[in-house]
């Protein structure tokens, strides 16, 4: 297979409407402190002000670093464990993964889809950062594939194909050494377009990376509630996020936990509640017991306290996008939520919030570099 | 509880006094963000001067028995009041956040009635705290309509009245707080794209929830769901959605140097002209009736609706296509998205 190369290596450049960025008082009251940091923090795929799509690599404050041109509107991103390498994944159904370094935001040539296959939007690298696995689906099916490959250099080489779980996979995250968890919509799409509602069969799907077999698979009462995003707890139990299908009068759980080896359980609020969220979900973060769900469709975020299953407080911040757990300046991790607006609060678990503007439009998700 | 409404007004009116530019002042300068600031924070303080009238006049009901029409004369003011904040999605979160308690629609399993019931069958003295405990359900406008418009309403009892005054009560302290929100400019930060961005989405959020105002009870061709509507209790969904309509024409004219003066100067003289006369005949021609809930009972009823759905669907392509597409914004860059 010859890569399709759009992108010779190339520096990155600072786009004339990020690189004039005001700073923020936020910003400058840090950096009148201590000087602002640079070092790599956040990750994100983005849309520039003159209409075109990047991934950006932003400090901790959200001030980008370098802007990595992407050839259409990206979405997740990949990190290696070492974080010295990234992918952006193209927005489903998508053609293209974009591998880039990270402290120099130097791009490498892309990874296209083979003939037959999509991108979905994300992907994970190993624990060793060798291998990636990535979400795709078949075009005429959007039968559900994980895509193997292995990092060589600055390629990505596929050498395998995961399937067989399902139809519509979105997320992956890694939950141990040799154990992949797949949210797996259900959703068979001819473009955007959602053709087999009535019929659909979304799922949490355990995959082994050592044999490709299905480890756990596990549902919702409602077959219209599309399983999309997820993310884990430092205990294993894995979360995940919801897109419904339904009537869009219907308040329907949105966010679920799962221990392996148990049912489903979903989050609790009241069904006026769950329509806050306009039934979707982007990005969920887990910070000790409780949990931050986001909702660009509905304009806000929700905090869960995971030990008594309640809802502590639906917040409104427009086109709610990406969170993470990063560290603050003096230490105390936080939420770090984006928005497409350019706005980024950080959130203690104790509801302490602080927000601040920035010009980047960012994309559904954020990812943090290790140990930032 | 009238010394609380005095304190509520003088705090937003002291926070605007302090402000560098008088509250009640036209900005004098020709900025764009300053003019769209300025109509937004002026909406918030019509919410909550017209929200505190009510909770006044509610309780002037129940207590010196006078006339109920002055309570509904005061909702009908809150109400359009709320049409000019209704639906947006940009602005000061601490103002968004409680755009549900303000008011929640649509409610296709009568929430609103169900748990406004369940609350009068509690044996319980109601006051602000506590309604700020409920469900959003049972402490905005569609709760207050219920009161007074309801069948099942046992206003002006005791239990009812009680209920009643708590909910204004705590109606005027959340509008104060949305007044409140308002006071800073959310958008001083950002450079003209953001802001543009943010300007344009503003218009269309509350577009398409005015849109949806219609598409919800005109649901399929020929099966209408009257109980969609907003307001079908007091059968005053079409005036409420023209006090939008107006909203979105002040919003998108910006005392003269918004939105279509923008175009203008971006060499598209053309679509600001035709957005505007759009809005125009829009108005100029809006039904007479103003009950929705009424007008889907008939096919001409419901054609007429159709109608003028479609208007507003025009200006919708108007803003979300070709403005989009000339200036190179992107409405709601992932709020619109499903991924």
């Amino acid at each position: 297979m010859q890569p399709m190369v759009i992108n010779k290596q190339r520096r990155s450049i600072l786009k004339a409407g990020i690189g004039s960025m005001a700073l923020s008082p936020w910003l400058t009251a840090c950096s009148s402190i201590s000087g602002v940091d640079n070092r790599p923090a956040l990750i994100s795929c983005s849309r520039t002000s003159n209409g075109n799509f990047g991934a950006v690599v932003a400090n901790k404050e959200g001030s980008p670093i370098h802007s990595i041109p992407l050839p259409e509107r990206g979405h997740g991103v990949a990190i290696t464990p070492n974080g010295e390498l990234a992918v952006a994944f193209a927005r489903r159904p998508g053609n293209y993964m974009q591998l880039f370094n990270i402290k120099t935001g130097v791009s490498y040539p892309i990874t296209p889809s083979r003939p037959n296959r999509y991108f979905y939007g994300h992907g994970v690298f190993s624990s060793d950062g060798l291998t990636l696995y990535a979400t795709e689906g078949e075009k005429e099916t959007s039968q559900g594939i994980i895509g193997v490959y292995q990092l060589q250099g600055s390629q990505l080489i596929k050498v395998n194909e995961f399937s067989g779980f399902g139809i519509g996979p979105h997320e992956v995250i890694r939950v141990d050494e040799v154990t992949l968890a797949i949210g797996v919509g259900g959703v068979h799409t001819q473009g955007r377009v959602p053709m087999n509602i009535d019929s659909m069969n979304p799922a949490l799907v355990y995959l082994s990376t050592e044999t490709g077999k299905v480890l756990e698979r596990v549902g919702l009462p409602d077959h219209k509630l599309s399983i999309r995003h997820l993310s884990s707890t430092d205990d294993g139990r894995v979360l995940c996020g919801q897109q419904y299908r339904g009537e869009p009068e219907e308040g329907m759980p949105l966010v679920a936990i799962h221990q392996r080896g148990r049912p489903l359980v979903q989050l609790n609020a009241e069904p006026e509640e769950w329509l806050r969220f306009n039934h979707y979900v982007a990005s969920i973060a887990v910070l000790g017991e409780h949990v931050v769900a986001t909702s660009p469709r509905g304009n806000c975020y929700g905090v869960w306290n995971l030990a008594t299953n309640q809802l502590i407080e639906i917040a409104a911040l427009s086109d709610a996008s990406g969170v993470v757990i990063s560290t603050s300046n003096n230490g105390t991790p936080q939420w770090y939520i984006s928005s497409g607006t350019g706005k980024i609060v950080s959130r203690t678990e104790k509801g302490y919030v602080e927000g601040h503007q920035t010009n980047v439009m960012w994309d559904n998700h954020w990812n943090h570099m290790p140990n930032a | 509880m009238k010394t609380t409404y005095l304190l509520l007004s003088s705090t937003v009116l002291l926070t605007a006094c302090q402000s560098t530019n008088d509250a009640n002042q036209i900005p004098d300068s020709t900025n764009m963000i300053d003019h769209v600031y300025y109509i937004e924070q002026q909406s918030a303080l019509r919410l909550v001067e017209s929200s505190q009238r009510l909770a006044e006049s509610f309780e002037g009901y129940c207590t010196n028995q006078t006339a109920k029409e002055t309570v509904v004369i005061q909702w009908q003011q809150t109400m359009q009041s709320w049409m000019a904040l209704q639906g947006q999605e940009r602005g000061p979160e601490a103002a968004l956040s409680l755009n549900w308690n303000i008011q929640f629609w649509p409610d296709k399993k009568n929430t609103t009635g169900r748990k406004m019931s369940q609350l009068l069958k509690k044996d319980q003295t109601w006051d602000s705290e506590l309604i700020q405990q409920q469900s959003v359900t049972t402490q905005g406008l569609g709760a207050v309509e219920w009161l007074l418009f309801d069948p099942s309403s046992t206003l002006p009892k005791v239990d009812s009245c009680q209920l009643g005054q708590a909910i204004t009560e705590n109606l005027a302290l959340n509008t104060s707080k949305i007044a409140q929100a308002w006071q800073v400019n959310p958008w001083s930060q950002l450079d003209e794209t953001m802001w543009l961005n943010e300007y344009i989405a503003l218009l269309a959020n509350q577009l398409d929830y005015s849109m949806k105002k219609l598409s919800r009870p005109l649901a399929k061709v020929g099966q209408p769901r009257p109980y969609f509507s907003e307001s079908w209790r007091s059968e005053t969904s079409l005036t409420w959605l023209k006090y939008n309509v107006v909203a979105m024409r002040d919003l998108y004219l910006a005392n003269g140097v918004g939105l279509n003066r923008y175009l203008q100067e971006q060499g598209h003289s053309d679509l600001a002209e035709r957005i505007e006369d759009h809005f125009n005949s829009t108005l100029e021609t809006w039904p007479q009736s103003s009950s929705l809930f009424a007008e889907l009972q008939t096919k001409s009823g419901y054609q007429n609706t159709l109608a003028l759905y479609n208007k507003l669907e025009y200006l919708k392509y108007l803003i979300h296509e070709e403005v989009a597409i000339e200036l190179d914004i992107a409405i709601g860059f992932n709020a619109t998205d499903g991924d």
